[in-house]
């Protein structure tokens, strides 16, 4: 007890100590602040100063923490003109390293804790577990291909390279025979194997003898073998593990025999899993027999990666997002994949989920979670979002065509049951309810689909993962924070999805050009809920703030762009109400003006009410979730603001 | 635009030093009375946040420590010498920010880390104006251009002397780069020569220069 008062008592007098100090220093500074020592100016130096902080600020943006120390680079491009300077740096190969760490972050994942490198085994590895990121590299780096093909659920899968060479001068088995080869070492893997996959086959082959699952686990299955082939290729083989004909029979199995409670698999199901394998182990064979080497795999550039050997290539390819959702969303029993689908929401819709009433339909028949009016606020854009992955369990394993499902939480479902969550009634004309929903009243505006290819198909058309890209590249750029203009964005989005139909990859280069250029980089202090940039023409004075002035131009200007307009609510201009308070304009029946917290609230009302006669926006105008949830919370903190307060 | 600037950077100061006020009242009083140690969250919080211990690590080793010694520096390293030993401070870079699984934790700035941050900055800065002693058993750790451009601030500070502007310059590119404005190098450049700095001895007053940079939102701070 006394020990740690003592410890409080330091802590808390070396925070006042580091108080004095900081207060003296304050001081100090507010005094030299005002001229209490004139200092002549360092003219030619402060001319140039704003831009050497934006050269030294860009490159260590657009060439990933390059930090400028080379002077002949910086007075060349200190005499260069600001275009030119982003050009070359987008034209440079650091540029990728930037490219692959915005895919981290792209993805929900920032890796300033491991930048990319090839010598950084770490940042190899890494990157190997994001194959879209390794492909958009790639394509970058040639200035070539597809940028859309980092939704593909095909994505090409690379060889991981293989930090030390498979060890396969002595086999830890067979410590007796030190003078085996490689290939010998390799062949007889194999050949363990088969011999394992006999006695497998032999056992379950044989239905005129009882079956004993502990007996079939402890004394039959045998994955030593397989245990082998993945310690001699060691850790950097993880692009085996993606091979899902070695990967998904081998951990069910494994969850076979290692849970109590896991799942049950008939005769049948199990010599299935065990085929699998062997096919794999096959291909292995091939490998050995055809002296495929991959020791000698050690690239350099993305133009050297090679693609998993077509011999091995997994019967169904890895999942382009599959590391995010096995790694940091799991699906357990109750979440039905919804923690997946506000993943997909979030990130590659920029739509955080943020509760703004629905529209009541009045259907409450279920007492399902989810089926609630106040519920569905979030859960009719997630639920059919998570519909996509339907068949997916634990660690993200594929279980479709299998009778249970495993979730992380080690639950166990009855497949047919579980995805009965997303199917639609027998009269329906679509199977599934599942895909992108934009509106809860409107099916002509939803986007259906029912597997992850048909996911992928969406998220490289919709046009709000579009904008969103350009929203997360200026967010990268700049701060998660940071607000930008809607009209600006959608400038650059524009911009973007033209010159994608030339070169998609050159065009999405461009979009990180276009951030390094834009003012809101260059500021020096940005305030977050500040914009900076508009699109080119745009004149903000009197405009709305720009948090809300394209929403409110996009979705209320039809009825409330004029003093008449209806409500008597002009939202087009945002004018001086009081000292230092600025407000929409806005009358009563009276023709008194509205204090500017009532406009506010009334329009925070208006946009979250369930009840379709006071909901807004009127006459059937289409508001998006986000849009709506960005207008909302605007008006809501709007209205939370004291009178005479600068807005 | 440049005055606004800087009044905003102040307004962070200002908000940071609010926090941390009343934090160490909080922590007095829940020390006093339930031996429990405080929570901070409730302090008013600012918008920017550090740049995290492994970011302000690289900054100070690219800028002042020798390429040679990168494996043996840290960024506690200078604040754990007096005792001859180099450990790292457990929990330090959980302080000043990190990254787990991906995402970054902890940046905003408080009372405690804020403490830490000056602890570790003021152990620098003496390390680096041990220099103007003529003798420091630091030298071997630091580049030549750092000492090079520390001895002469040195040179030009004693007798109480004014130091030139080329020699500031070169100082407070050493440690700052061009990560602040001009204004908040004027105003350092202000400040060194002040009255109050001329009557410090000169390791005192280089430590004090060094430690500006070094505690300026503009090093420490992102937006």
């Amino acid at each position: 007890m006394g020990a740690r008062l003592l410890v409080l008592t330091f802590v808390a007098l070396t925070a006042m100590a580091a108080e004095a100090e900081y207060e003296h220093d304050n001081a100090t500074h507010a005094a030299i602040m005002y001229n209490e020592f004139q200092v002549p100016r360092l003219t030619q130096l402060e001319q140039q100063w704003q831009k050497r902080i934006w050269l030294t600020r860009v490159s260590r943006s657009l060439w990933k923490g390059y930090n400028l120390r080379d002077s002949r680079l910086l007075d060349r491009w200190l005499q260069m003109d600001e275009e030119s300077v982003v050009l070359e740096m987008l034209a440079d190969e650091r540029f990728l390293k930037t490219a692959i760490d915005f895919g981290y972050f792209y993805l929900g994942r920032k890796s300033h804790d491991i930048p990319f490198s090839w010598e950084n085994p770490d940042s190899l590895m890494l990157l190997n577990q994001y194959p879209n990121v390794a492909h958009l590299a790639r394509q970058l780096e040639s200035g070539e291909g597809d940028f859309f093909d980092f939704y593909s659920a095909d994505a090409p899968v690379y060889l991981a390279r293989l930090r030390n060479p498979p060890n396969f001068t002595t086999d830890p088995e067979k410590p007796a025979d030190p003078n085996a080869t490689p290939k010998e070492i390799r062949e007889r893997l194999v050949d363990d194997w088969v011999l394992a996959y006999i006695k497998f086959k032999e056992y379950l082959n044989d239905t005129a003898k009882g079956y004993d699952k502990s007996f079939f686990c402890s004394e039959i299955l045998d994955s030593a073998p397989l245990t082998r082939i993945a310690s001699f290729y060691g850790y950097d083989t993880i692009t085996f593990f993606n091979a899902e004909a070695l990967r998904q029979p081998f951990f069910r199995l494994s969850a076979y025999c290692g849970a109590p409670n896991g799942p049950d698999y008939s005769r049948e199901e199990l010599l299935a899993m065990g085929t699998e394998i062997h096919s794999f182990v096959v291909y292995l064979h091939l490998l050995t027999q055809k002296n495929y080497e991959l020791d000698v795999y050690a690239p350099r550039r993305f133009a050297d990666l090679k693609l998993i050997p077509e011999m091995i290539l997994p019967t169904q390819s890895a999942h382009p997002f599959e590391m995010s959702y096995a790694n940091y969303i799991s699906n357990n029993s109750t979440n039905f994949n919804r923690k997946r689908a506000a993943y997909i929401l979030d990130r590659f819709f920029c739509d955080d989920l943020t509760p703004v009433a629905i529209e009541d339909s009045g259907d409450h028949t279920s007492d399902k979670h989810g089926t609630q009016a106040t519920c569905m606020a979030c859960h009719y854009r997630l639920d059919p979002m998570a519909g996509f992955f339907k068949s997916r369990g634990n660690f993200f394993r594929n279980y479709s065509g299998e009778q249970s499902i495993v979730f992380d939480d080690n639950a166990v479902l009855p497949l047919d049951e579980y995805v009965d969550a997303w199917r639609n009634p027998a009269d329906h004309q679509r199977e599934w309810d599942i895909g992108y929903v934009r509106s809860q009243k409107d099916e002509q505006l939803n986007s259906y689909g029912e597997t992850l290819a048909d996911l992928s198909e969406i998220l490289k058309t919709a046009p709000e993962v579009r904008s969103c890209l350009v929203k997360r590249v200026f967010q990268y750029m700049t701060s998660s924070d940071q607000t930008f203009d809607g009209d600006y964005m959608d400038f650059v989005t524009a911009t973007f999805n033209n010159q994608s139909k030339q070169n998609s990859v050159q065009a999405f280069k461009r979009v990180f050009g276009t951030a390094a250029l834009s003012q809101t980089f260059a500021e020096n202090d940005r305030l977050p809920n500040e914009c900076y940039d508009f699109e080119p023409g745009a004149d903000p004075a009197n405009r709305p703030p720009c948090q809300v002035a394209s929403i409110l131009e996009k979705t209320c200007y039809k009825c409330h762009s004029s003093p008449d307009g209806r409500g008597n609510l002009n939202l087009d201009t945002w004018v001086k109400v009081a000292p230092g308070q600025f407000s929409f304009e806005h009358w009563d029946r009276e023709f008194n003006r509205v204090p500017r917290s009532e406009t506010m609230a009334s329009i925070a009302e208006r946009l979250s009410s369930p009840n379709p006669r006071l909901r807004m926006p009127k006459g059937g105008g289409h508001m998006n979730a986000v849009d709506r949830k960005d207008l909302y919370l605007w008006a809501l903190e709007q209205a939370g603001i004291e009178e005479g307060e600068q807005p | 635009m440049i005055k606004n600037s800087v009044q905003n950077k102040r307004g962070m100061k200002q908000k940071i030093h609010r926090a941390s006020l009343a934090c160490v009242v909080t922590f007095i009083g829940l020390s006093a009375t339930t031996l429990v140690s405080a929570p901070c969250a409730f302090a008013s919080v600012p918008s920017g946040s550090y740049y995290g211990y492994q970011q302000l690590e690289k900054r100070v080793l690219n800028r002042i420590i020798k390429p040679s010694r990168k494996d043996q520096w840290n960024l506690s390293f200078f604040l754990t010498r007096t005792t001859r030993s180099s450990s790292r401070v457990d929990g330090l870079d959980r302080l000043l920010g990190y990254y787990e699984n991906g995402q970054f934790q902890n940046g905003a700035p408080n009372a405690l880390n804020w403490t830490f941050a000056s602890l570790v900055f003021t152990k620098l800065s003496q390390a680096l104006s041990e220099s103007c002693t003529g003798w420091s058993s630091y030298r071997q750790w630091f580049q030549h251009k750092a000492l090079k451009a520390t001895e002469n601030v040195c040179t030009e500070a004693s007798n109480s002397g004014v130091i030139s502007e080329e020699t500031l310059l070169d100082f407070w590119i050493l440690l700052m780069g061009y990560d602040a404005s001009f204004d908040e190098f004027e105003a350092w450049m202000a400040f060194s020569n002040s009255e109050v700095m001329r009557s410090l001895p000169e390791p005192e007053r280089v430590a004090k220069m060094a430690k500006t940079i070094l505690m300026n939102p503009y090093f420490l701070i992102r937006n």
